[in-house]
């Protein structure tokens, strides 16, 4: 199983949605008990990798089954976020339970701008499960005692930043820096990325200056109408801590597809 | 599955040990993100991880073992009390059905 295990991380590099199925219940004359346990990788496209010959061998003739690869590429869909347990018709005397598991990075927040809002929110964030990293140039606001719960706090120029990350699909990307000109920088950085949230704080008019010159740059418009700006659910937050739990709401609101 | 949990694996078995994955595979009168909650126990009875729950977490490593040694996989099911849900921060009792995956 080693094997399989080095395949699912090498597939996971890869950048791709992808999941993995354990046998939990074998309701079959044909498939063989011992074969729990088992899994096997797939993605959107149809299974990648057995965990074992043996599987592989007797799910086999079943795979001829038209029904049983679209019920398979059903659960590829996105909806199927979360960790579940899913029935397998073989045909209608075999039946596999198994439970279904995205392979995932930790969803990850990271947070442009160290100033008062960000103080909030990583605090707030770091109860919901996500790793958390803050960029900002200044050192001055930036230090674990701001941050107690933050996993890493990076002193750099934005561009610096950028020049060697890497975003991703479980990244949410929260903008608030100290100015629009550094927003700006920022949201060009990553409005074409494959990040899950992508927010920016700011007035109407703000928001308005830095879309026109992502419009100049050539971003289109289905790109801008994706960021969350203004940035958190409409509550009526006045305060910096009010603002941080818009914003958290808002990311939580993405995160499980609401 | 966790990266984490998936770079534990390969590390573990890097220096040929004997492992188990236990995760919730279904929680009842619980909130559902219990589900996919998963841990490793090795042959030797070392984790990573954590399923929640002192008393739970006791019986899923002895089975765990017990399992490695016998190179099967199985289900779990449990039954918590009120007080053990609330220490593991469920509003009340109920079942939690537990997959334990012989790593080999």
């Amino acid at each position: 199983m080693e094997d399989f295990f080095k395949k699912v991380f090498d597939e996971l590099q890869g950048n791709k949605k992808i999941l993995t199925a354990v046998l939990t219940d074998i309701d079959s004359e044909e498939i063989s008990q011992n074969l729990l346990g088992e899994m096997f990788l797939f993605d959107e496209e149809g299974i990648i990798e057995f965990s074992s010959d043996q599987l592989e061998t007797e799910l086999e003739k079943f795979f001829l089954n038209a029904d049983l690869k679209n019920q398979i590429l059903a659960l590829s869909e996105k909806k199927n976020k979360d960790s579940q347990l899913k029935e397998i018709n073989l045909d209608p005397d075999n039946k596999l339970e198994v439970f279904l598991e995205p392979v995932v990075d930790q969803p990850h927040l990271t947070v442009f701008g160290a100033g008062h809002i960000a103080e909030p929110l990583v605090k707030i964030c770091s109860l919901l499960d996500f790793t958390i990293t803050v960029v900002d140039d200044r050192e001055e606001f930036l230090n674990y005692d701001k941050f107690p719960t933050a996993d890493q706090l990076l002193l750099l120029d934005y561009t610096d930043y950028f020049a060697s990350a890497k975003i991703k699909e479980n990244d949410y990307l929260v903008i608030i820096t100290r100015g629009h000109q550094h927003d700006y920088q920022v949201l060009k950085n990553v409005i074409n990325s494959e990040a899950a949230y992508l927010g920016m704080i700011g007035s109407s008019r703000k928001i308005k200056t830095v879309y026109n010159q992502l419009r100049d740059d050539g971003i289109t418009e289905e790109k801008l109408e994706a960021v969350h700006a203004p940035i958190g659910l409409d509550i009526g937050s006045e305060t910096p801590a009010e603002i941080a739990v818009a914003i958290a709401a808002e990311i939580i609101a993405v995160r499980r597809d609401k | 599955m966790k990266k984490e949990i998936l770079k534990k694996i390969i590390e573990l078995k890097k220096e040929n040990l004997k492992l188990a994955r236990a995760f919730i595979i279904q929680a009842k009168s619980s909130s559902p993100r219990n589900t996919g909650t998963e841990m490793i126990i090795s042959e030797e009875g070392e984790t990573f991880g954590s399923i929640g729950g002192d008393q739970d977490e006791k019986k899923v490593i002895e089975k765990a073992m017990d399992l490695i040694e016998k190179g099967k996989s199985e289900k779990l099911k449990l039954t918590l009390t009120r007080k053990e849900a609330a220490e593991i921060g469920w509003v009340c009792g109920g079942q939690i059905d537990i997959f334990i995956q012989t790593i080999y």
